[in-house]
């Protein structure tokens, strides 16, 4: 009688593979291991109580492993036919099962990575070989039902991240390791850990933007939207068709929301990149997209307010108008401003407030700040008041904080990056902005360092390569001042809110602005546009110009992507109102 | 200490002679001592001093006195943090951050009437507007010594990669020489030395090309004039007499910078030694000519290190190298020679040492650009060479050498310099006259109703 042994091809990574060793030694005791090896340099690496016997060939097929054992392998010795699966094996899987359903008839046993064996039924009706050392207890599973089983739900993933909202609402990203096999429509979201009922979800696949992931295969991502629900959601668990489970515990608290935002961004770039994506699919995925980063953008905006104040020099109590300059990280610039202020008399005496809006940095970061502005003012003279938010802030919420603290009539929104190229400036817009009660929005001109304009107005387009949605568009951009054939006060549908003045009542009459637009781009063209449909008109003057170093905020992808948001947003409100406008002035747009 | 009747004058320098040895410096020490036991002017110094170990500053002070001078204070500032290209002590956090305070106290409590700028190197340019702040009614002036408000490149005006000579900043031209610089750098940069530069009343050049530069920059004309260095004159001396087998000694004198030209200069000595080497130079009244180089040797890259060494040894024996000196024993070492070279390949403004060289009674070689071309009058009383050209720099040498009758109608073409004396007479009517002008126009605002 030949010595009994247990027969496994190793069909998993070399180290994960020694391990399995040890188990199945522990499991079949005084058996000899015969491991079927298809990596030459391996042969001379096990321990003497393995032998191994060479597999000519780089993937394991069943035809090739059948004929090359034929003749070599004495089946009525084997004890066991031993297959070691890992939470990866999904492909080439079925050749080894089917090899081992037609080699010999020794028991087969599947060994998962948690070394759990489950038996694996023949198909073939022949008398079972006494398996004498059966695995006691082992689950079984037959041929037919091996692809559905919770053997290949033992699969592995990742969540890159998720989001809990206020109403029990779950967002997930991450992706799972199923080789992309499983449709969404297959796939079942369960909540915690003992959940019996499905989560109403949407689930989404979709190409990992990791490299490292994307290289194992496409559709790997998954995203899931879980509806709002009456109960708090911890942990979520995917369920495949099989009865496997991969569990993803959810971290919201991890990720600052801020970047959050940019990475949802990314993840609908994603999803919207599939391919054979219909228009209704792309139209449901925006639409899920939407929804979450407004619910999140909400959230990052709730409860800012003014964590502390204070005032340097004579700030007037009564001023006429109030010049509110968010300060968002560009500290340096704030010098050049005040050396800029310092010649101005007439803005020395009115109320300028700097709101400081990046404060996530910590206390030093706030507490620098504060000494270089208590040092600009000792070296320049330029009174202001300085407020400190208590969360990072928004352009929209820095302007709206500020300008509700503000007293003056009229409310100057000005950049940091903006500078006055003479004084007189704001007395103009003033004046321009007084003198005709229809007028509710004073824009200025405003250039580039090398002299050519930055902005004159701002206005809309049909942009065909983004779907014919509107689009903001600055004339004259880069253009030498003497191509702009306005020269005065010039009526325009829109100024950038970089630069402009307003009456202090009526900006909070009329809403201040939207905070509902992500990262900034068109709240100023909103609020015009809230300005316009209330019946005002909105002028530039261009006899009054001002340095803007306009600066890229943010860049790559995600602007890109949160930009498309707020487009659509804008185009939803307003698209109407411009069509209207634009066939009233009978302009024809192609 | 202080006479109430006189009125005061501040000067601020961002170095004292005795500490650091650039023009500049000097030429702020010499302006402070002219005006030394004036009757109506009484002058103070504030010179800033660099003491990064803490080794000779008051603890918990920045001010300390000379203990030669009463009217000399030092400003202890480290130069370590100091942003050079937008001249600020701001952004570097909290290390200088009692600097300001301790400036604002001294001037509270002198209370100058004037204020004198040479230098915002090392104190921020930032300080001008804020003795404006501090004292609302003080005169500002300020001495230009060099191109730093225009140009980022060490106020040189001569690009960055091959050194060639730049006419006039534009943004375009500037970030070429900056390439990890925007646009928005230069234009903000330009736009915070001119607002500083807006509450100065009056600016002094010393040179009529430097006065040039800045009105061409955007500082009008009726703000600023001409002033040379003034400074104190040599005593007439006897020069040693010279003897028939002395070679004629030419020498250069200054900080070993790049751009002060020693490069062209050796380049010279190299290729003189070379040509007298050749057989048909021993036939020939060849002339015998002795280079000279004296100077302090700053930090210099290694590969413009290796360069200076290999020069010095291929100009061997027509070479002395003396390494640095006392501006104090200047006149001694002038005695020694026949004339001076100012190869510097950058503009210059007014190099004292051209000043000194006149003083002595040495015609001067020089670059033909700039201040120095100014300063001295081709075959006048000098010898002007191509900027950068060894070989017409070595020509020059060799026809002044050659020529007795040139060499003494140069000396005779020696102009008389500024003295310290008429530049006091010269600032005092300046001063008065600023005082002045500011004095109506308080009256004339404050009669208006």
């Amino acid at each position: 009688m030949p010595n009994p042994f247990i027969f496994v091809p190793r069909c998993v990574p070399l180290d994960l593979f020694e391990q399995y060793l040890k188990v199945m030694s522990s499991k079949f005791p005084k058996r000899r291991i015969v491991v079927f090896e298809s990596n030459p340099a391996n042969l001379k690496r096990y321990d003497s109580n393995v032998s191994t016997l060479p597999y000519q060939g780089k993937r394991f097929l069943s035809e090739q492993m059948l004929t090359q054992v034929a003749g070599t392998v004495d089946w009525s010795a084997c004890a066991a036919i031993l297959i070691p699966l890992t939470g990866n094996t999904t492909r080439g899987f079925e050749q080894l099962v089917q090899f081992a359903d037609q080699a010999g008839s020794a028991p087969i046993y599947l060994v998962t990575p948690d070394y759990t064996f489950t038996q694996l039924v023949r198909s073939k009706q022949s008398r079972a070989g006494k398996a004498d050392s059966a695995v006691a207890g082992a689950p079984k599973v037959t041929l037919d039902t091996l692809s559905d089983s919770a053997l290949l739900g033992k699969i592995s993933g990742r969540l890159d991240r998720s989001y809990v909202g206020s109403d029990n609402s779950v967002y997930a990203f991450g992706w799972l390791d199923d080789g992309g096999q499983f449709a969404p429509g297959d796939l079942l979201v369960f909540a915690n850990e003992d959940d019996k009922r499905p989560l109403p979800a949407v689930i989404l696949r979709c190409t990992h933007p990791d490299p490292a992931v994307s290289i194992r295969g496409e559709n790997l991502g998954v995203a899931i939207f879980v509806r709002p629900g009456k109960k708090p959601v911890s942990a979520l668990r995917v369920r495949y068709p099989g009865g496997g489970e991969t569990s993803f515990a959810l971290e919201p608290k991890s990720q600052k929301l801020e970047n959050l935002l940019a990475d949802i961004a990314s993840d609908a770039g994603s999803c919207r990149g599939q391919r054979d994506l219909s228009a209704a699919g792309r139209s449901e995925i925006d639409g899920l997209y939407s929804g979450l980063m407004e619910d999140i953008n909400a959230r990052l905006i709730e409860g800012i307010t003014v964590a502390e104040e204070f005032q340097l020099g004579p700030v007037p109590r009564d001023p006429s108008i109030s010049v509110v300059i968010p300060i968002h990280k560009s500290y340096e610039l704030i010098r050049h401003q005040f050396a800029h202020f310092a010649a101005d008399d007439f803005l020395k005496r009115q109320e300028i407030i700097f709101l400081l809006t990046s404060v996530s940095g910590g206390a030093e970061e706030i507490a620098m700040f504060k000494y270089r502005m208590r040092l600009l003012y000792m070296l320049y003279a330029v009174p202001c008041r300085v407020l400190i938010a208590n969360k990072n802030a928004s352009y929209s919420v820095a302007n709206n904080l500020a300008a509700a603290a503000s007293r003056g009539r009229y409310l100057m929104l000005l950049n940091s990056d903006v500078f006055p190229k003479s004084p007189g400036w704001l007395q103009k817009m003033m004046a321009t902005l007084q003198s005709d009660p229809t007028i509710g929005i004073v824009g200025a001109r405003l250039l580039y360092p090398d002299g050519s304009i930055q902005h004159v107005s701002l206005d809309w387009r049909r942009e065909p390569a983004f779907d014919n949605l509107l689009v903001n568009i600055h004339p004259y951009k880069g253009m030498h001042p003497s191509l702009v054939p306005e020269k005065g006060v010039a009526e325009v549908r829109a100024v950038t809110g970089a630069c402009m003045l307003i009456r202090r009542e009526e900006y909070m009459r009329l809403g201040m602005l939207d905070t509902g637009f992500i990262r900034g781009d068109y709240e100023d063209s909103d609020f015009c546009l809230r300005v316009s449909a209330a019946g005002y008109r909105i002028v530039c003057d261009n006899t009054v110009e001002l340095y803007h170093l306009e600066g890229a905020s943010y860049k790559g992808e995600a602007r890109r992507l949160l930009w498309h948001y707020n487009t659509k947003r804008q185009e939803k409100r307003w698209a109407a109102f411009i069509s209207k406008t634009e066939e009233s002035q009978a302009e024809v747009n192609v | 200490m202080s006479n109430p009747k006189k009125k005061k004058v501040l000067y601020i320098s961002h170095g004292h002679p005795n500490f650091s040895r650039g023009g500049g410096e000097l030429a702020a020490y010499y302006m402070y001592q002219s005006m030394k036991d004036h009757p109506e002017y009484e002058p103070y110094l504030l010179a800033r001093l660099d003491d990064p170990n803490h080794q000779i500053s008051h603890p918990g002070s920045r001010l300390m006195t000379s203990d030669k001078d009463d009217h000399t204070h030092f400003l202890i500032s480290n130069g370590t943090y100091h942003d050079y290209f937008f001249h600020s002590k701001i952004d570097d956090g909290l290390q200088e951050a009692d600097l300001y305070q301790a400036f604002r106290e001294f001037v509270l409590a002198l209370r100058p009437d004037v204020i004198h700028f040479h230098h915002y190197y090392h104190l921020g340019v930032d300080l001008i507007s804020f003795v404006k702040s501090l004292l609302p009614n003080v005169r500002i002036l300020m001495t230009l010594h060099e191109y730093a408000a225009i140009c980022a490149h060490d106020g040189s005006m001569i690009k960055t990669d091959k050194k060639q000579l730049c006419n006039e900043a534009s943004i375009a031209d500037c970030c070429r020489c900056f390439p990890q610089r925007s646009p928005g750098h230069f234009f903000l940069r330009e736009k915070l030395f001119k607002s500083n530069f807006a509450v100065v009343d009056h600016f002094l050049a010393p040179s009529h090309f430097l006065q040039s530069r800045y009105t061409q920059w955007g500082i009008e004309p009726e703000r600023i004039s001409f002033m040379d260095y003034g400074r104190p004159i040599w005593k007439r001396r006897e020069r040693p007499a010279k003897t028939k087998k002395q070679p004629f000694r030419v020498a250069f004198f200054g900080q070993i910078v790049y751009h002060k030209g020693w490069d062209v200069y050796l380049k010279a000595a190299v290729e003189y030694l070379r040509l007298r080497n050749k057989p048909a130079s021993r036939d020939t009244a060849f002339p015998d000519i002795q280079f000279s180089i004296h100077g302090t040797r700053n930090w210099l890259s290694p590969e413009l290190s290796d360069r200076l060494d290999s020069l010095i040894g291929q100009a061997g024996e027509v070479l002395y190298v003396h390494g640095p000196y006392d501006p104090k024993h200047m006149q001694d070492l002038m005695d020694r020679i026949d004339c001076i070279v100012v190869p510097s390949i950058w503009w210059e403004n007014a190099p004292l040492v051209i000043q000194e060289a006149f003083m002595a009674g040495l015609p001067v070689i020089c670059s033909n650009i700039g201040g120095m071309a100014e300063k001295v009058t081709d075959r006048v009383n000098g010898l002007h060479f191509k900027a950068g050209d060894h070989f017409d720099l070595l020509d020059r040498i060799m026809e002044l050498a050659d020529s007795p009758e040139l060499y003494s109608n140069l000396v005779k073409g020696i102009p008389s310099i500024y003295a310290d004396h008429v530049m006091a007479a010269d600032l005092h009517a300046l001063y008065d006259e600023l005082i002045a002008k500011n004095e109506n126009q308080i009256h004339a605002a404050t009669s208006s109703h």
